[in-house]
């Protein structure tokens, strides 16, 4: 896809969960249930065709697994197999991959990422190191690792980021020569040397 | 993966992927509507009426000439739900008063009972309704402030006390409406606290409590 349809197809995504918000906080029960029941219908029929649709292609052997490893790299076909969750990777090892990928950049800020565990489809990440905080926020650094999360695996239910913290709120472990403390001499002047 | 660009294109949905998303919605959760009225078998349409069955507490869904043949018998074995839904302002239950009540949750509704001859209270949970054993003396204390209690019609109206956090909502309403919630707080519960969904469908059963009081008459309910 080029760079508009990319952004038509996450505009298409978020419309969904606006779409969902909408039905949730419709005042008449009936209404939304028989539009979740009418939703889940039509994706059934999809999920179940789409499944025969890859067992075909995965009957081809040599060249149907070429083709397999082709739709799992579109990024719409991709997005109908997560879906219906027939994608041939895995959640845990999806997010392994995006993890992994983010490794280098986030080591440019001295930051190590971790992951804790994928358990009932809730990613837990750990951070650590000592972080500078000199070219994002806290809140930039979340949103950039969850964007990355939820591209890899928006069937991930949620995601825990464990310390998490402001920079300044990190204990350094780095001990403080006393000499470098600065002294302020009977002038009133400081006399810091460091 | 940028590092440097704060700006997006689109607003951010940070809690879930849009296909946990879509899964939730879609996840079946309330119960199944009956189709049929229990005492006839006519094909009932949503938003059909009840009748109580006091002896066995027991609600059952009914068709429309089934409700009106039962609502014209005296010494009845089935009852007919009424719909009044009504916000009671200027109903007074104090912290103590509701303490007295001893309802381990902020949340109840009450009615005389026939079959008891007593007022009983129920709760909301998880596992559905529960009984609560109910002190005859905090009942008439609260009676003594609010006469109109004594109005309630047995079996089939209760006074139902929303005291969650902040709120303080006192209605009177058909006990199905009871059930309903009831229901409700059962199929959307999760984990060991509730969680957000039951938070929400509670918050939206409350408002249609309100919206049915303003509007009596359009609030034909399932």
């Amino acid at each position: 896809m080029n760079k508009d349809e990319s952004q038509a197809f996450e505009r298409e995504l978020c419309r969904i969960q606006e779409l969902i918000g909408a039905l949730e906080d419709l005042a008449d029960p009936q209404a939304r249930e028989r539009a979740k029941e009418l939703l889940q219908v039509v994706l059934d029929l999809h999920g179940t065709g789409l499944a025969r649709l890859l067992e075909l292609v995965s009957e081809a052997e040599e060249a149907g697994q070429k083709l397999l490893n082709a739709l799992a790299q579109d990024e719409q076909v991709r997005a109908l197999l997560l879906l219906h969750g027939v994608h041939p990777e895995d959640l845990e090892s999806r997010v392994r991959k995006a993890v992994d990928t983010m490794h280098p950049l986030l080591g440019t800020q001295d930051i190590q990422i971790e992951l804790l565990s994928v358990a009932e489809d809730k990613v837990r990440l750990r951070l650590q190191g000592d972080w500078q905080g000199q070219h994002l926020t806290i809140e930039t650094l979340r949103r950039e690792i969850e964007e990355a999360i939820f591209e890899a695996a928006p069937d991930a239910a949620g995601i825990e980021i464990e310390d998490l913290m402001e920079p300044a709120a990190r204990p350094r472990e780095i001990l403080v020569p006393v000499s470098s403390i600065p002294r302020r001499n009977k002038q009133g002047v400081s006399a810091a040397e460091s | 993966m940028t590092i440097a660009e704060p700006q997006r294109s689109h607003p951010s949905f940070p809690q879930q992927g849009w296909v946990a998303a879509l899964r939730g919605f879609t996840r079946k959760t309330s119960p199944v509507e009956a189709g049929r009225c229990e005492l006839c078998g006519a094909e009932i349409l949503p938003g059909h009426q009840h009748l109580v069955e006091p002896a066995g507490r027991r609600l059952l869904c009914c068709c429309q000439a089934c409700a009106v043949l039962f609502s014209n018998q005296a010494a009845a074995k089935y009852r007919r739900v009424p719909e009044r839904t009504e916000l009671l302002r200027g109903f007074h239950m104090s912290d103590l008063q509701w303490d007295a009540l001893r309802i381990p949750i902020d949340l109840a509704f009450f009615f005389r009972s026939s079959t008891t001859q007593g007022v009983v209270g129920f709760y909301p949970s998880p596992a559905g309704a529960t009984e609560s054993l109910l002190s005859f003396a905090a009942w008439e204390a609260l009676v003594a402030d609010n006469p109109m209690l004594a109005e309630l019609e047995s079996d089939v109206e209760a006074l139902l006390v929303n005291r969650l956090e902040e709120a303080r909502g006192y209605y009177r309403v058909p006990i199905d409406r009871c059930y309903e919630l009831v229901g409700l707080i059962r199929a959307h519960w999760q984990g060991l606290a509730g969680g957000a969904e039951v938070r929400d469908a509670i918050r939206n059963f409350f408002a249609r409590i309100e919206e049915a009081a303003r509007a009596p008459g359009l609030g034909s309910h399932a």
